[in-house]
Formats: structure tokens, sequence, C-alpha cells
């Protein structure tokens, strides 16, 4: 849901930076896999996928002090 | 000079002193029910009549987007709860389940699963959640326990479900173990709730 929505003034993106590396979800096939199993008919915009792209590049940082 | 300087200092941030003090918030905020306009039989074409949100909001005169500083978000409508407080608040809507003797249960998702199930948030703003059991109840207990704890109105919503997994499965949700007469659960499955006495358990929330 969060992937879906991923609202850039809201928690989204720190949650599912938060989520996915509690799943061990670091790269965007992993996550865009999670979107498909629970949305099976979804489409997700290109721009979706660029943005979830970006995300993991936070997931697998390190976390900051 | 100094309070002359100040004096125009503050007038361009007339709105921001309203939103401190919450003298325009009924105005402009786009929960409160002031802002929400009676729709008559003969606009919506059906037999009932309801509330319809309209914009009462202030748009900045530069601003292309409703997400401005003008959207002012009132500290009623829009408070923020941490992990304690949706704990007591689901706590006393299962006291009030019980006390009534009906049978109640709710799924939490989206922002109070995480601040519920995870340490990394600590509020949100809301709860969204999709009621299962005793729907009818459950949303006239929320109505008093929002009063009660001084939440606002629509602290438990089901606007959200509409955005959930069409696979409506609840195997994913979890019992949280809240104070009891309180059964919940959380969309992470981190918790379970202690094995026992499952009979002696209320009228449910689950979450």
């Amino acid at each position: 849901m969060r992937l879906l929505s991923l609202r850039q003034y809201g928690h989204d993106v720190q949650d599912v930076v938060q989520l996915g590396r509690r799943l061990g979800c670091t790269t965007a096939e992993d996550l865009l896999q999670l979107v498909k199993h629970y949305y099976p008919d979804e489409q997700v915009p290109a721009e979706k996928i660029a943005e979830i792209r970006s995300i993991t590049r936070q997931i697998n940082a390190p976390d900051k002090p | 000079m100094g309070g002359h300087t100040s004096f125009f200092m503050y007038v361009p941030q007339f709105p921001l002193i309203g939103r401190l003090t919450g003298r325009i918030h009924k105005k402009q905020c786009m929960r409160h029910p002031s802002t929400q306009k009676k729709v008559t039989d003969s606009e919506r074409g059906g037999a009932h009549t309801s509330r319809q949100k309209t914009p009462g909001r202030m748009r900045h005169p530069r601003s292309k987007t409703n997400r401005s500083l003008y959207n002012l978000r009132c500290p009623v409508h829009h408070r923020a709860m941490d992990k304690l407080e949706l704990d007591k608040a689901l706590t006393r809507l299962g006291q009030l389940l019980r006390e009534r003797r009906v049978a109640g249960e709710i799924a939490v998702f989206g922002g109070a699963a995480i601040v519920l199930g995870f340490d990394f948030r600590s509020a949100t703003q809301d709860v969204d959640a999709m009621i299962t059991e005793g729907h009818g109840e459950v949303v006239k207990a929320q109505q008093e326990v929002g009063k009660e704890l001084g939440l606002p109105p629509n602290w438990l919503k089901e606007q959200g479900t509409s955005y959930l997994s069409k696979h409506s499965d609840l195997k994913n949700f979890q019992d949280l173990p809240l104070r009891r007469p309180v059964r919940t659960s959380c969309a992470d499955g981190s918790a379970a709730i202690p094995a026992g006495d499952e009979a002696s358990l209320p009228p449910t929330v689950r979450a």
C-alpha cells in the first residue's frame, strides 16, 4: 500500500525504507514483487518504479547515527 | 523603533497566529464540520441528506497546490496520536464493547499499524482500520472514545480500506498484546496475544 501511494509529504518513503529493511527487501525487484503479489491487477507507472529504485538506495544506505 | 519593526514583521504572518491560537481553524480546517456543506435531496438526487466536503480551505495566492501553509491543520482535527494514546483508545474501545456485550473486530493497517507494531515511527494522525465485525457498535463506541479522550472526531476511519489488497485475507493480521480486555492484531505480525483464556476474552477488537 505504501509503495503504491508513496506520498512525498507524508511518512510513506520513510516507512517503506524501514519496512524494506525489516523484510529484507533490498532491491527494487523485491519491492515490485511485493506489489505484484498483493496488487496483481495494479499497473505500476514508470515514475513510481523510478521512485522505488531511488528508495532502494536509501534502504541499502547505512543508518544515520 | 524595535516595536515598530516587529509590528510590520508580524502582520504578514497573521494566518500563522490564527493557526497557533486556533481562532480561525473552524473556517479553514477541512475536517471541521463547518467546512462541510449540507447537500439537499434535490442536489444529490437521493433520499437522504448528507454532508459533503467542500473546499473551505484558503489557498495562498501564489500557490498552485493545496498543500500550502495556508491550508491550516488545526490542532483539534489533526492531532497526532502516539503509541500510548493508541493503546489507551483501543483498550477503552474494547472496554465499551465489553460493557455492551457486543463482539467487535477491527483490522488496523497503515500508519497506526506501524506505530503499534514497530519502534521506528512514533505517532500517527488517525487509525486506518477495517471493521470486520460489529460495525455499527464499533463506530458508535469509537465516537464515544474520541469524545472521552479528546481525540479527533474521526480518529478511527475506514476510508483507507479501498486501498487494501483485494486478497482480503486477514492472515497477515496477528494479535497485538494490549491490556485486556482488548485483543488487537497488527498487519506486521510481530506480536501475538498471550496464550490462555481465549474464552474469557470479551467482545474483541482485533487490529
